[in-house]
Order: structure tokens, then sequence, then C-alpha cells
């Protein structure tokens, strides 16, 4: 059995094939921590919420630590801090062993293998250092693992109608990421570190959306930002508020960094790209490619092309959770198709 | 969104339930509530009948055992709470050559974690914890070899002669771990839990099994399941019936020099102890009921003599008159003067002369104590229930007469009951070690047991802890000898008698049954262990009438099911058969087409299984497929290691900079310039403050960044004598209420957005 792994940034997924239909798990990635014996750890004990423990800590996870983070105005923590595995935090390592732990079942019988979309930025996946932790911990399941870019992810999953072929951007929470892909290989690759985060981080900064803990340490309430930006209020067509004409002008920054530093990227690659000589349909996913408007900033941004490459079509993927864990898992079919028919021969 | 809706009341519910409660305002938490609450809830903290609490808890006994590749696995009582498991196993004689640099830590019943050694042996250790040195003889976990992806091995053991004697740890059997060493032939899990546990064979189906090898740890074993070599059983402290339970050997106490002066009859056989584990600045005592179980029944001549001072006396006969008048004055309300008097002779009676020195309970096996350091207060509090009840609610302040100083073994060994025979004969030396301090055992001399004409350990307990006696005899007493007189009953024909026995035969039945069911002895089956009910003929014969009234309901219940049955089978026959011809018309088609492509690849099966696999591939990459969401959840109440690194990048306070390089935790991936960070003291004044608050010097931060600068001040500013506490917003919202009522807005603001 073939599984897709999804290591986004705010959430862990997974997608399996079972039969003739899609098995999905996810599991957001904050967490929250509290001291034990303490009047909050107490009041959810009370709430109902059985939380997990550590030394002189109360560790809440999933859904239950945005609303408490919310309530006790307590910063709240990711596994993956920046879409790395934090090498500081052994609660950090620890959650995401036993989220994957939970998320992929365990084959009994002969190994499989996973595909998986690394977090943050990783220009050559070999080197990896974060893989050798990942192999271990999905190899307690039984599992092959084979690393991939999201970007790469995105264009198998949308881009089958043109036999693998095109550009896939995706913009996520810790980074954007750009793939070139031809007949379903990657050919070239660019990426930044800017993305869902540093957009909410920017808006917190110039609208001084700052936020105090329990023992007055200040911090960036960044959670209220993302809620704002998810809601129908955030919009990049009528800038209307300050608000909106703050988070336009941010994302028109961003537009900028990003066309700049991938064109740059891309034409140290020119000979990964000598041989396309024909326009290519670009498609674009993230979570920040569905606010209101951005459709029309990359058609106005990036016009007909991205560096040398021809763009023919501009497609916005449609919001859905499981797109980059689809394209994990058309790979991971692929791969498994071609090693049986190797063997098979 | 009800979801939500219902947790976010599951969160405020609580806490303005909490406020409501209040009776002005908020006030501060007393000691009581500031007390954990997975402490209030566990079994060893519910109140028992007899409760010693004390003011300071920080002295506890801190008792921890080792096992396995030590010299000496034992169960170890230190005098500081700061231990660690390197401070373990050097009392335990260092690691053997066999040790294989692994120790596994066993705490309560959720914990199992794996550490390395020597890089974490300054790992701290808990009271009641449990640690395994593994060695290398043992069977590794398993091993998934990725380079060979066909083959997922598991390294199993070499095949050795089984060991005569294994070690078996025991967890939550009592308040602090316990270690056996069985002989192998005898290790299963009927043997250890009934045999020499004396335990309901019930005990078994919530036992958690931690072996060596990798296998699933919370699956219910069987009973005739065989314990391997360094297995763990983790009991449910529910489930242990502790009074049933044999007399284990106290825990090994490890003293140091200064603080204690060995008697003159154990010297010798300390400085021989000390032969066996060689230190220099710490000697080992073995306690004195391990070599000798005789002072379990103290002789009479050994009752201690104290001195009281007038005071200290008058204290403790004023205490002890009003326990008995309040009990008298219990009695007096439910029986005459006769009575009354003979309960107040058999109270004083019952009374000792004097009160006897109460010394901190070393051991937990019947005492609920816990004491604190010297000279702190200590109060006696009754919490039993029935006729006794006013005079448990009589508080005693013992603090005048008792003496911290006295040495362990005058009062606390002879409440100890005597040992189990039979679990000493198994836990001699040849066969059962349960503590190191076996080692000093058989070279010690055996203990001198009472003579006949001594009082009996009974009332020797009775005269020395007269409130246990108090509570635990005269309930039963009073409801025996003041029990209302009512008419005698007109005795029934012998054979009525028979078929429908009283009430009271009944009741005598079930308790012979639950006394012989009390003390079975360890040779007692399984099956004598349990009661089997007898049914009341009466029963029977309405249990006949009513199933023949419902027999027919049921023949007809049965019928019809049949009929559904068969219909359901015939439909999906029906299906398949329907189903199997579409099939067949598509199959060939496709089959043709793929044998054109790689005709080598032959069997019809075999194209169908991919033409198959190609349609669902094909309908993957369309984006065809349904997809099922599963809800996962993280297993709760999971235990992790570490401390938590609370700073995260969304902190921008002085306290998340670097010491060492000064960078900001924002100059991450997020930024692809390093921003400059300047230090300096400034005058500035609270932009986002309307009113006009006087400046402040705090020291504040420039970010600069996109020539742009970003002003991150210090945590919190220095609150000013001139101003009102309650002027800023951030200062309001420390209160709870603030915090609630901004929390209920801001829900309220979201569903107007939405």
């Amino acid at each position: 059995m073939n599984i897709a792994l999804d290591l986004g940034s705010t959430a862990f997924r997974t997608l399996r094939r079972d039969g003739s239909k899609l098995v999905a798990r996810q599991l957001p990635t904050l967490y929250l921590s509290i001291p034990q014996n303490t009047p909050a750890s107490r009041l959810i004990a009370r709430a109902g919420i059985t939380p997990l423990q550590t030394d002189g800590f109360d560790i809440i996870t999933g859904q239950d630590a945005l609303e408490i983070a919310e309530f006790l105005q307590t910063p709240l923590s990711t596994f993956l801090a920046e879409g790395r595995v934090p090498e500081n935090d052994p609660i950090a390592r620890q959650l995401i062993a036993t989220s994957l732990d939970a998320l992929i079942p365990t084959l009994d019988d002969e190994p499989g293998l996973c595909v998986l979309a690394l977090p943050g930025r990783h220009v050559d996946l070999s080197v990896n250092p974060e893989l050798n932790y990942f192999t271990q911990v999905i190899g307690l399941k039984n599992y092959q693992l084979l690393p991939l870019h999201a970007s790469l992810a995105l264009g198998l999953a949308e881009l089958g109608d043109t036999s693998f072929t095109g550009l896939a951007l995706t913009m996520g929470a810790s980074c954007c990421e750009l793939s070139v892909i031809r007949y379903g290989v990657e050919v070239a690759y660019a990426s930044i570190s800017r993305g869902g985060f540093w957009l909410e981080e920017e808006l917190a900064q110039t609208a001084s959306q700052f936020s105090y803990t329990r023992d007055g340490k200040k911090y960036l309430d960044v959670l209220e930002m993302h809620r704002w930006i998810q809601s129908d209020d955030a919009s990049l067509k009528r800038p209307k508020s300050d608000m909106n004409k703050i988070l336009a002008e941010r994302f028109q920054s961003l537009m900028t960094y990003l066309i700049e530093e991938m064109t740059q990227q891309l034409s140290a690659q020119k000979h990964a790209l000598a041989g396309l000589h024909e326009s290519i349909p670009l498609v674009i996913g993230g979570g920040l490619s569905q606010l209101d408007g951005a459709h029309q900033v990359f058609e106005k941004r990036l016009g007909n092309s991205l560096g040398s490459v021809g763009i023919s079509q501009l497609r916005l993927v449609s919001q859905n959770t499981w797109t980059i864990c689809r394209g994990c898992l058309i790979h991971a079919e692929l791969e498994a198709n071609y090693h049986n028919s190797l063997s098979a021969a | 969104m009800i979801d939500r809706l219902i947790l976010r009341m599951r969160i405020i519910g609580p806490i303005l339930g909490l406020l409501m409660s209040l009776p002005v305002g908020l006030r501060p938490l007393t000691a009581q509530e500031f007390r954990p609450s997975a402490q209030a809830n566990s079994p060893s903290s519910r109140p028992t009948s007899t409760t010693i609490v004390m003011a300071d808890q920080r002295d506890a006994a801190m008792i921890v055992g080792v096992m396995g590749a030590v010299a000496t696995p034992g169960i170890y009582q230190f005098d500081s709470r700061h231990v660690t498991i390197r401070d373990l196993i050097e009392k335990a004689g260092q690691p053997t050559q066999t040790a294989a640099g692994t120790v596994r830590v066993l705490r309560g019943s959720y914990v199992n974690m794996k550490l390395f050694m020597p890089s974490q042996e300054e790992f701290p250790l808990e009271p009641a914890d449990m640690i395994v040195v593994e060695s290398q003889s043992q069977p590794q976990h398993r091993v998934i070899d990725f380079s060979r992806l066909n083959e997922v091995s598991t390294e199993s053991k070499q095949h050795q002669p089984p060991a005569e004697t294994i070690q078996i740890g025991l967890v939550n059997l009592l308040d602090y771990p316990m270690l056996m060493t069985l002989k192998s032939v005898d290790a299963d899990l009927q043997t250890l839990l009934v045999n020499l546990l004396n335990q309901a064979p019930a005990a078994a189906y919530n036992l958690k099994v931690i072996e060596p090898v990798a296998k699933p740890q919370n699956q219910t074993p069987g009973l005739d399941r065989p314990l391997l070599d360094g297995t763990v059983l983790v009991f449910d402290p529910r489930l242990v019936d502790r009074e049933r339970l044999p007399v284990f050997p106290a825990p090994f106490k490890v003293k140091t020099v200064a603080q204690f002066n060995p008697p003159d009859g154990i010297a010798a056989q300390m400085s021989s102890h000390q032969s066996v584990i060689p230190s220099t600045d710490e000697t080992y005592l073995p306690m004195p009921e391990m070599h000798s179980p005789a002072p379990l029944i103290a002789p009479q001549n050994a009752e201690p003599q104290f001195e009281y001072s007038a005071e200290e006396a008058a204290r403790t006969q004023q205490a002890r008159d009003r326990i008995v008048e309040a009990y008298l004055s219990t009695q007096h309300q439910q029986a005459g003067s006769e009575t009354n008097s003979s309960a107040q002779a058999y109270v004083r009676q019952r009374l000792p002369g004097q009160l006897p020195t109460i010394t901190p309970s070393q051991s937990p096996i019947h005492r609920n104590a816990v004491h604190s350091g010297s000279n702190s207060p200590v109060q006696l509090t009754h919490l039993q229930s029935g006729n006794s009840e006013q005079a448990a609610n009589v508080p005693i302040d013992l603090s005048g007469v008792i003496e911290q100083q006295q040495p362990v073994s005058n009062v606390e060994h002879w409440h100890q009951p005597q040992p189990d025979p039979r679990f000493m004969s198994h836990a001699d030396s040849t066969s059962v070690a349960t503590s190191p301090s076996t080692l000093s055992r058989s070279h010690t001399s055996q203990p001198q047991q009472p003579s006949p004409g001594d009082i009996s350990s009974e009332n020797r307990i009775a005269q020395l802890d007269p409130f246990d006696d108090i509570q635990a005899d005269f309930p039963r007493k009073q409801f025996l000898q003041f029990a209302p007189q009512t008419e005698p009953e007109v005795p029934l024909p012998q054979e009525i008698s028979d078929a429908f026995p009283s009430d009271d035969a009944r009741m005598e039945r079930v308790t012979s049954e639950m006394a012989s069911h009390k003390h079975a002895t360890a040779e007692s089956s399984v099956s004598q262990l349990v009661p089997l009910p007898t049914e009341d003929p009466y029963d029977i014969h309405l249990a006949a009438i009513e199933s023949r009234t419902t027999q027919k309901w049921k023949i007809a219940g049965s019928i019809l099911c049949g009929i559904v049955c068969a219909g359901g089978a015939y439909a999906g026959y029906v299906y398949q058969k329907r189903r199997g011809q579409q099939r067949s018309s598509i199959i060939p088609q496709r089959a043709s087409s793929h044998l054109q492509k790689s005709p080598q690849q032959g069997s019809q099966s075999t194209s169908t299984m991919m033409s198959s696999t190609f349609d669902q591939l094909q309908a993957l990459i369309e984006d065809l497929l349904p997809i099922e969401e599963q809800e996962v959840v993280l297993q709760s109440g999971q235990h992790l290691f570490g401390h938590p690194t609370i700073s995260k990048y969304l902190r921008v306070d002085t306290a998340h900079l670097d010491p060492v390089s000064g960078d900001h935790e924002l100059t991450g991936p997020h930024f692809a310039r390093k921003p400059k960070i300047t230090t300096q003291p400034e005058k500035t004044t609270e932009h986002s403050r309307a009113d006009s608050s006087p400046a402040q010097e705090t020291s504040s931060l420039q970010v600069e960044m996109d020539g742009k600068v970003f002003r991150t001040d210090t945590a919190q500013p220095t609150p000013s004598p001139t101003r009102s506490p309650s002027t800023t917003p951030h200062e309001q919202q420390r209160d709870l209420m603030d915090r609630v009522t901004s929390m209920i807005n801001r829900e309220k603001r979201h569903e107007h957005r939405s």
C-alpha cells in the first residue's frame, strides 16, 4: 500500500487509496504548553480536555490549542518552526513522531511507498538533514520514504491534462516554491522564504497587533491576523479599509520579491530549461492564492512569462486541502507501477 | 460551527461558574485548591479511615527500584528527593559487564522511556520509579533494514539455556516498585498473581506487561503467559487488594555516614554488607525487619517507655477523654445507660494509658502516613463514618508528643503483620531475592519468634493504635450488642425451609463463601476463588414460566429473521450475477488492448488487475475518487519527555534575543536580509495610549528592514506610581473577568462578520 504525506506548516495530512475511494487524515501542527498545577491547567481539566503531559507542562494540540490560546492569550507553538524540524525542541520532535504514528497506518506484510512533501524550502532534497529523521520515523511503519517538493506534487495533481508539463507555484505558510515540470519530471526549482506567516507578521507589525501573555510578555498576535486574512473582509480587489490597503501593499511587495528571486534562480538553471520552447500553463496553489483578487494580481504581475519560461495559461487551484497529498499519491502510484512492471519483466 | 461553539461553552461555562461561585470578586486560591488535581484523584491520596495529613510533603520517602544488569538490583530508599539514574546505579553496585548502555525508565503506568548511558545519566528520578538496566544478552527491539525492503527482520535472541531465576519488576502494587526473583519454571502470571501475590485472577485483566522484546505492550495477557527475565508488570492500583498481599521486605535504605549511627547489634552486619557494595562515603542500612521478622510482633518487654512531661501527659489525657466522651455521647442516643457503661468500659480498656510515640512511616505498607520534617505540626484527623463520626471530627494536636528522633524500629514494624510463610518460602535466599538486603539475610541469625505467653499481635496493635481499633471493632460490636430485639419467628417445616431458604440463611451462606474467598489459600484453584452463586428455586420457576411465554415470540422472530436473511442473500446473488455479466463484457476489450501493448505479460487475471489499477490511477489523476476523511486524535494522557521551549518566533520581546549573537528570532527564513538590531535606552512615549502618560525610560529595540524601522519595546512597561493601575487596556485585561468579557465580545464580532 502506498501513502502520501503532506507535512505542511499548519497541518500534517495523509492520503491513501482504499479500493475505489481515498482515505484522508489530518492533524493541526500547533500546540500549546501550559505549566501544570496552575489555574489555567485546572480550568482546562475542568473543561474536559485531556492534554498530553510532559515534565511540568500540559501540552494541548489541535483545535483545542487554537481555542485555548485565544482565550488564555498564550502564544502558540508549531511542530515545524519555520518549516524545519526544530533541533532544540524535544516536545515538538516527539509531537511530530506521535502525529506521524497516528496518521500513518502500520504495514504488516510488505513495505509500502510513502511520498513525502517536505515543508520549507529545500533546494536539494537528498542532502536534507531532516530527511534522516523522517526516514527513521516513517520507516518504523514499514514504508520506504520518497521526498518530493510540494510544488512538484501540485503539478502532478493539476497538470494531468497537459501530460504533467507546466509550472507549479505553491504559496504556502512558510515559503513559496516553484517547479518547472516536464512530463512529470522536475527540471528546475526555485523558492523564497516568504509566505503566509511572513504576511501575517508584517500585518501584525504594521497594525501593532500585539498581545500580552499572562506573565506580561509581549508577542505578535498573528493568530488574529490569520483569522482576518481567511475571512471575507480581507480582499485585494477593493482596498477600502486601512487593513486592506496594508494587505494589498504587502502582497504586492511579496509578489515583487517572488518574481525577482525566482527569475534570478531560474536564469541560473538555463541549461535545464533549454528544452522548453513553448509556453506552458502555470498552476498556483496554497493558502495565499485563495485571497480575494489574487487572480487579478497574478495576471497583472506575471504577464506572459516568468523568467525565460513562457506562460500559456494561468490556473488557480480551487480550495482543496488535499491537492498536495493527491499529487504525492499520484507520484507514489506511478512509482509503484513502474517497479511492478520492472519486477514483472 | 456547532462543535466549536460547544467547545467554547465547555471552556467558558466552568469559568463563569467558578466566577459566580466566588462570594466577592476574585480571591486568591487556598492551599488546598493549589493541590494538583492528579494527586487529588490518585488512589493513594483518597481519604482513608485514618489519615495523617502533614503540612509539608517535600521530605516524603524517595523509593526507587533498579533491576537488570546491575550488581545488586533491588528497591532503594533515599533520604533526598534529588536522585538521578547515576546515583541509583552507583548504589546498586554499578552496571555489570553485560550492560548494554541503555536504561528503561518506568514511571507510574504511562511512562516507558529509553535513555542512553552515560549521556543521560543525570536524568532525575521521581518517587516510585523503576529503571531497568538493559543487558546485551536481552533481545533487541524490532529492526527494519531499509536497504532491503523485502526483508523485515527482528533480531531474535540467540538460543541460550534458560536462566534458573528471572527478575520480575512490579509497579503500582504498592506505593513503591517491587522486585522479585522467581524460578524460571514457576514464572507465569497465574503463579505470580494467585499463588505468590494472593490476588484474584481478575487483576490480570488490566495488567500491563512490559517485556524486553518488541511486542504490543497493552495487550491483555493470559494467565498462563510465561514471564521473561526483565519483565515489568504494571498493575492497576484500583484492582490490587493490598490486604491480601504478602509482606514484602522494606526498601533498602541509603543514608550517609554523618546522619546515621548504627546500633551496636547491626554494626557487624553493616560491615559485612559494605564488603559487598564498596563505598567510601556512604553506608547501607539493612532494614531490621529484613533479617529479623520477629519485631513485626513486638515482644511484651520491648514496649517503649516514654517519659512525658506533666503538660504533655495532661494534654494527651485530655485528648483521649474527648474521644471517649464524643463516642459515648453517640452511644447514649441509641442505647441505655447500662450499655453506655459497658461501652465506656470497653473504650477505656482499649485506650492505652500512654499514647505511643508516632514516628514517620518508613514503610507505607499499612500506614497511610506522610511525614514532614522535624518540628512540623502534625494533625491527626478521623475521617471514618458511622457511629463514631463525632469522635472522628475531634482534631488532636499531637505536635507536642511526637518525637521525630526516635529510632525507626519501635512502632512501625509492629504494625506489619506476620509475613506469609508461603511467600517466605519463595522468598528464601535460594529462590526469591526481593531486595538487595537479601544478601545480608543469608548470613544473619534467624529472628526469635514470640513466646506463647506473649500478648497476641492483634491486641498489641490495638493497644498501640487505638484509632484503627475503634473504627474497626466498635461499629460491629455495637451492631451485635445493641441490635433491636424482635419477636421470635415461628419455625417453618423442614421441607419448606429447605426449598425456600430464608434471607438469614442465604446471608450466612454468602458470608461464609465470602470469608472462604477472603481467606482462600494459595493452593486453591482459580475456580475456588470465585464463588458460584446458587439460584433460588422460586426464581427458577419464574424463569421457566417467562421462558415459556416468550418462546413463541422467539420462534416467530427467528422465522422472520431467516426469511429476511434469505431474501438478502438472494438479492446479493442476483446483484453479483448481473455485475459479473457487465464485467465480463468490459474485461475482454481492455485485456486485449493491454495484451497488445505487452503480450509477454500473459494471463487474463493479471491484465484485469492492471486495467483496474490504470482506471483507478486515471480516476486519481482526474480527481474523481471520493475522499473519506477520518478523524485522528492524539492519544490523550500520553507523557512526553523534555521541557517545551516557550519562546517562539512569534514573540518579539527582549527575552527572545540570542544572548551570544544578539540576533532576533524573527531573522529566520522569513526575512531575506538580516535586520540590524540596535539596543539603546531612550525616552519613549506610548503612542498607543491616548492619555497623557508620563514618558518612561525603557530599553527598546529598533529593527531596520526594507528601509523601515520597527520598534519592539520591552515586555511590559514599568507601571508608574502616579498612574492608576487600571488606566491602560492591557493592564485591565490582566484580570480574568476582563479577559472573559473580551473573549465574549470577540466572539460576537466574529459572528457578526460571518
